[in-house]
């Protein structure tokens, strides 16, 4: 098949590539970090993964359709409300405790 | 090599690697810095795609409003730069996040381009990809390549017609709309003495509901103890 | 605007507007009359449940371009978490105001979470499956966190928030991958895709997009080993959110998996039942269905804290329902469903008298000890509650497993109903010991609560009657429910 669905030479396998490995990066930052701060950093890392590919799969697939960039947008607003909501339950906790780390949290066993 | 092959290039290798710095760095100041980075290439990315309008979205949420607020909290949380950036499961999840990339990329079948797998019946089976994609049981269009120059209106008239995206754009309204309350109410700094005149007062009613009902002469108030105990945080 | 697309998802927007509204209105309410508030969001919540009772057909109605679906199911969920939510309402008055906790926020956002979760039953498209479970779940991370500053309920409310918003990250990353694969977000073209276009059955993306979204919605009903959140985030939220959660969360996010389920059916039918189940997809539920069991209830067996064993005891009845999703039947799923809400309800009815009483907040085993015998309707409710989780009769929950087991035996699932029956009688055990404990016990320092206190408050009380009522009822006129629950007809999921 090689490079005839490329736009501008470039097919769309690669932007879903790079899509992915941003996905498993944010991925492994989420579950292998220690800090919640750095783990919503991950959170976010994952969902411009999942906007990459829906703006790749617009572009490639159905640019005269509204439904992929319509998609992505919505991921953008729940990107926003959840670093919100996640980023004041952070700072609570942090008054609370001095400290983010979900694994010395002493009330509770992980 | 066309500059368009270039430019991504240059953008792939910007992203993975800011991203990795990000959830490998102990630095934290430093790793919301490389995530504007990460942002930035996104951004790029989508300019790429012909999508001025999300690259410019992107730079806006994401550098302008996310970025920002994980900085703020990153330097409110102080105190947790010097602590070990990872947890003991590291090199498990490693591996699962490394699994979970080389999955996705025999899903999406590029390796046809170095090895005919075809001869492979069960490679072969994950391979049959391009010549099934349908849209509502039309074949993807691959022909049709432009994006109309229209695409910015259309995109806002499909959030606010109902036969196309009404719906979600209600959800996501009431969806900011619950944000807004509970962010502010779990943000919001009440001080000790707040707690107890509140706590006072709604147990001083409580005491004369409960004597209104059963006029006995010692009506249940709160203890001492108990206002203290919740108030010292 | 077309009124039939507003009727189809008339509960969310009642809810979601009342929401809204009482936000505005909470604001002109004093701080000592907050439970007014209550009474308002309570109010709200009845109008919804009643209007989706007043909408209940047979008829499968279409909505805002498909995207959702208003069917026997969805109306039946609509009403079973307005009335759960209704006694959680009534459960959380005198809880709040004895913990502290009598705020206005709450009620908003209660409802708020509500609406996401009706939307997420009248889903019909994978977009809405997604937004409505954000839509349930941020309110919910904000209420879980609804006792700050008290360390353990903040604490709560961070984790629940990181496996939420991660869970979410698997759950959207898969539905644009089946999008990009089939062209659709919708459950039903995707349906009629895969009929129309073989080929895409196989089609690894859209095999790794089903494969993600399955992981989110697993995390969000807590199945194994996903579940590892649950028991920590159920007992350090306020018990009247854990109430919640345990009950309405997991009716709606078994609703919206049955829906996506059926959406793949077509990947390969097998069964002709108006919901289906892709023969894919049937062993990797039934593995799953079969280790939340075991796991679930063995875990609950090693508690010496009765809120986090029925954390754990959510997880269990998570996999019974799941059993029900592998073998294909959504009506023994839902009445499953319902039966276990009640009961569950009714079991967190004592624990909320409980924690209304002052003092600090005691769920170990050994604060129970007695409880039974002090106060005596107390310790009739949590018997039936213990009694319908397990699966005695004439409870609900004896009816729900036996419909359930049917149903997983029918469809040649037969090592799973067997897994199901042991493990039921795996947890008498531990059922059972709360009722030891309640009865037979006598409390080590002399306690300190009032039986007066215990049983004073009346719309605690009325909570209690309807939920106990309600695991009787339903285990004693089954066919009432199922007739509402089938609007006389069989209705399938995805159209």
């Amino acid at each position: 098949m090689g490079l005839q669905n490329a736009i501008n030479g470039i097919p769309l396998e690669w932007y879903l590539i790079v899509a992915a490995a941003l996905f498993s990066i944010g991925l492994y930052g989420v579950l292998a970090r220690k800090n919640a701060v750095a783990m919503l950093m991950g959170v976010e890392l994952m969902l411009n993964s999942v906007n990459l590919n829906l703006l790749a799969f617009w572009r490639y697939l159905a640019p005269e359709s509204a439904a992929g960039l319509a998609f992505a947008a919505f991921v953008f607003v729940v990107a926003a409300a959840e670093t919100a909501v996640g980023l004041a339950l952070i700072i609570a906790v942090y008054r609370s405790l001095k400290s983010v780390d979900p694994e010395t949290l002493t009330q509770l066993k992980l | 090599m066309t500059l368009q092959q270039v430019i991504f290039i240059i953008l792939a290798i910007a992203v993975i690697g800011s991203a990795l710095f990000v959830v490998t760095t102990s630095n934290l100041f430093r790793g919301a810095l490389m995530l504007i980075v990460a942002f930035f290439g996104v951004a790029g990315f989508y300019v790429l795609l012909d999508n001025g309008l999300f690259a410019v979205a992107q730079v806006m949420i994401y550098i302008g409003a996310i970025s920002i607020l994980i900085i703020f909290s990153v330097m409110l949380t102080r105190g947790m730069q010097a602590m070990i950036p990872r947890n003991a499961q590291a090199g498990s999840v490693a591996i699962a996040a490394a699994l979970l990339f080389l999955i996705l990329l025999l899903a999406f079948g590029p390796f046809r381009l170095v090895v005919d797998l075809s001869g492979v019946p069960i490679l072969s089976a994950l391979f049959r990809t391009e010549s099934a994609r349908v849209l509502g049981g039309v074949p993807w269009q691959f022909a049709n390549r432009e994006v109309p120059e229209t695409y910015i209106a259309d995109f806002g008239r499909a959030l606010v017609d109902l036969n196309q995206f009404l719906l979600p754009f209600l959800l996501v309204a009431f969806l900011v709309d619950a944000v807004l309350a509970g962010a502010i109410y779990i943000a919001r700094q009440r001080k000790p003495a707040e707690v107890i005149a509140e706590r006072e007062a709604i147990a001083k009613e409580e005491a004369e509901e409960l004597a209104a009902l059963q006029p006995q002469p010692t009506a249940p108030t709160l203890p001492q103890g108990a206002i203290a105990s919740t108030a010292d945080h | 605007m077309n009124v039939a697309d507003l009727e189809t998802v008339l509960p969310f927007l009642l809810l979601a507007t009342g929401g809204v509204a009482l936000l505005l209105v909470d604001l002109a309410v004093p701080q000592a009359r907050k439970s007014l508030t209550g009474w308002l969001a309570f109010v709200v919540a009845l109008a919804a449940g009643v209007s989706a009772l007043a909408l209940v057909s047979g008829k499968t109605m279409k909505g805002f371009a498909g995207m959702v679906q208003a069917d026997a199911f969805a109306y039946f969920a609509d009403v079973l978490l307005c009335v759960v939510a209704a006694l959680v309402i009534l459960l959380s008055l005198r809880y709040h105001t004895a913990r502290g906790l009598m705020r206005g926020e709450f009620y908003p956002l209660l409802l708020l979470s509500l609406s996401g979760m009706s939307l997420a039953v009248h889903a019909a498209d994978l977009l809405v499956v997604f937004l409505a479970i954000e839509l349930l779940s941020i309110p919910l991370y904000v209420l879980s966190g609804f006792a700050r500053p008290r360390l353990e309920s903040e604490e709560a409310a961070l984790k629940y928030f990181l496996t939420g918003a991660f869970a979410s990250g698997f759950l959207v990353y898969g539905v644009a991958l089946i999008y990009g694969a089939s062209g659709t977000t919708a459950l039903g073209d995707l349906r009629a895709a895969l009929l129309d276009n073989p080929a895409l059955t196989s089609d690894a993306l859209l095999m790794a997009g089903l494969a993600l979204v399955m992981v989110g919605l697993l995390f969000k009903i807590a199945a194994v080993p996903f579940h590892f959140w649950a028991p920590d985030v159920y007992e350090g939220a306020p018990t009247t959110v854990t109430a919640f959660m345990a009950t309405a969360t997991k009716a709606a996010a078994f609703l919206a998996l049955m829906r996506v389920v059926a959406g793949f059916a077509a990947l390969s039918p097998s069964l002709a039942q108006p919901f289906e189940v892709a023969d894919a997809l049937r062993p990797m539920l039934a593995l799953i269905a079969a280790i939340t069991m075991i796991v679930g209830n063995v875990t609950a067996l090693a508690q010496q804290n009765v809120k986090r064993m029925l954390a754990y005891s959510s997880i269990a009845h998570a996999g019974y329902a799941l059993a029900g999703v592998a073998s294909g039947d959504a009506t023994a799923v839902l009445f499953y469903l319902a039966a276990y809400a009640f009961a569950t309800l009714a079991a967190f009815v004592v624990l909320i008298a409980v924690g209304s009483t002052e003092g600090n907040e005691d769920h170990r085993y050994e604060a129970y000890a007695g409880l039974g015998r002090r106060a005596p309707l107390l310790g009739v409710i949590m018997a039936l509650a213990m009694f319908s989780l397990i699966g005695i009769p004439p409870t609900a929950g004896f009816v729900g497993k036996y419909f359930l087991f049917r149903a997983v035996v029918a469809s040649d699932l037969t090592w799973l109903a067997v897994i199901g029956v042991l493990t039921s009688a795996l947890s008498a055990a531990f059922y059972l010991r709360v009722l030891m404990v309640l009865f037979m016990r006598e409390p080590e320092t002399a306690p300190e609560a009032e039986p007066a206190a215990l049983a004073a408050d009346a719309p605690r009380m009325v909570a209690a009657y309807v939920s106990a009522a309600a695991v009787l009822l339903i285990g004693v006129f089954p066919s009432a429910v199922l007739a509402l629950l089938t609007g006389g007809e069989l209705v399938a999921l995805v159209r």
